[in-house]
């Protein structure tokens, strides 16, 4: 995903994302838009990969990390793996 | 320790992790060996911000697969996490 | 002679704290922290870490390469990740200290970057020391 494309999800696609961030396997920001912050690139991908190894015979899962003051959904997607945060409703 | 996990809709098995030890039932009866894998992971959400608040931790973490999840929350000093069984919502997210 | 106590239990906590930290990041084999000549402040590390890597001319080494970095005109040097065959070392410039992480190259690299800001108050507290001596 370009950052281009990123910026295309923030503006048009579903409302309330907030922030989007993309990490490669080594845990390093590729982007990050929005309310995401580069710093995070390493535990997005570190929490993907230990989700992933919970059931390593399946596909990895998504995760879903909600809070009163916004959530983020994570999935490992080949090497990448991507978060999307969302604002409360 | 009453654990009223059997009154949750789809439950397929929960532990409960306290400072002294951990309970559980269903799959996940005896399986305290991922307890540490979920540890690993619960620090790690702890550490991604989720606002512009430091001071906001996690309310709920689910991991979901396309048939179960895990559902893991934190109160009192007791991590309670549940497995359930997962049905897609028909509508998709709008 | 109270500053010397403080600082020794403050010591045991730290390896206590960081033994912790290391063994909660998959694949880290050790935490170095030095000061700008790589003279060690303090260390923990598994069984697994390679030996030379504990030795004193081997942080001399980064320590030397992170102040030439910091000579290229590009303002200073932040951090050096450096890629091995079975190992990857990654270094961050937290004047006056510099803290080196040695872990395998599985590790995410994305994870050790950020390690600084995972334990800013102990090192704030290490800092002092090394600032007052």
């Amino acid at each position: 995903m370009s950052t281009k494309e990123m910026d295309a999800l923030l503006r048009f696609r579903l409302p309330g994302i907030a922030g989007v961030i993309c990490t490669d396997e080594h845990g390093l920001c590729l982007g990050a838009k929005g309310v995401a912050t580069r710093e995070t690139s390493g535990h997005i991908a570190n929490i993907a990969e230990s989700a992933a190894r919970l059931n390593p015979n399946l596909p990895p899962p998504v995760i879903a990390i909600e809070s009163e003051g916004g959530s983020i959904l994570i999935k490992k997607e080949g090497t990448i793996t991507m978060g999307i945060y969302k604002s409360p409703n | 320790m009453a654990v009223p996990f059997d009154r949750i809709p789809d439950s397929l098995g929960y532990l409960v992790l306290t400072e002294d030890g951990a309970v559980s039932g269903g799959d996940l009866e005896n399986k305290e060996d991922v307890a540490n894998q979920f540890m690993n992971i619960i620090q790690t959400a702890l550490r991604i911000p989720l606002s512009s608040s430091k001071k906001d931790k996690f309310k709920k973490l689910s991991i979901v697969w396309d048939n179960f999840m895990y559902v893991i929350t934190i109160s009192a000093h007791k991590i309670y996490i549940c497995k359930r069984r997962f049905i897609p919502p028909d509508a998709a997210m709008a | 002679m109270k500053v010397e106590i403080g600082v020794t239990m403050a010591t045991e906590e730290l390896k206590v704290y960081f033994t912790r930290l290391m063994k909660s990041v998959e694949g880290l084999m050790a935490i170095v922290i030095t000061d700008r000549d790589g003279v060690p402040v303090f260390k923990v590390a598994t069984d697994q870490a390679p030996d030379q890597v504990l030795k004193h001319n081997f942080l001399g080494t980064f320590g030397l390469a992170a102040s030439q970095a910091s000579k290229l005109g590009m303002s200073s040097n932040k951090s050096i990740v450096c890629f091995y065959e079975h190992y990857q070392v990654v270094q961050i410039n937290k004047s006056p200290l510099l803290l080196t992480f040695i872990a395998s190259s599985e590790t995410s690299t994305g994870l050790l970057l950020d390690m600084d800001n995972t334990f800013t108050d102990a090192l704030d507290d290490l800092g002092r020391v090394v600032g007052t001596t």
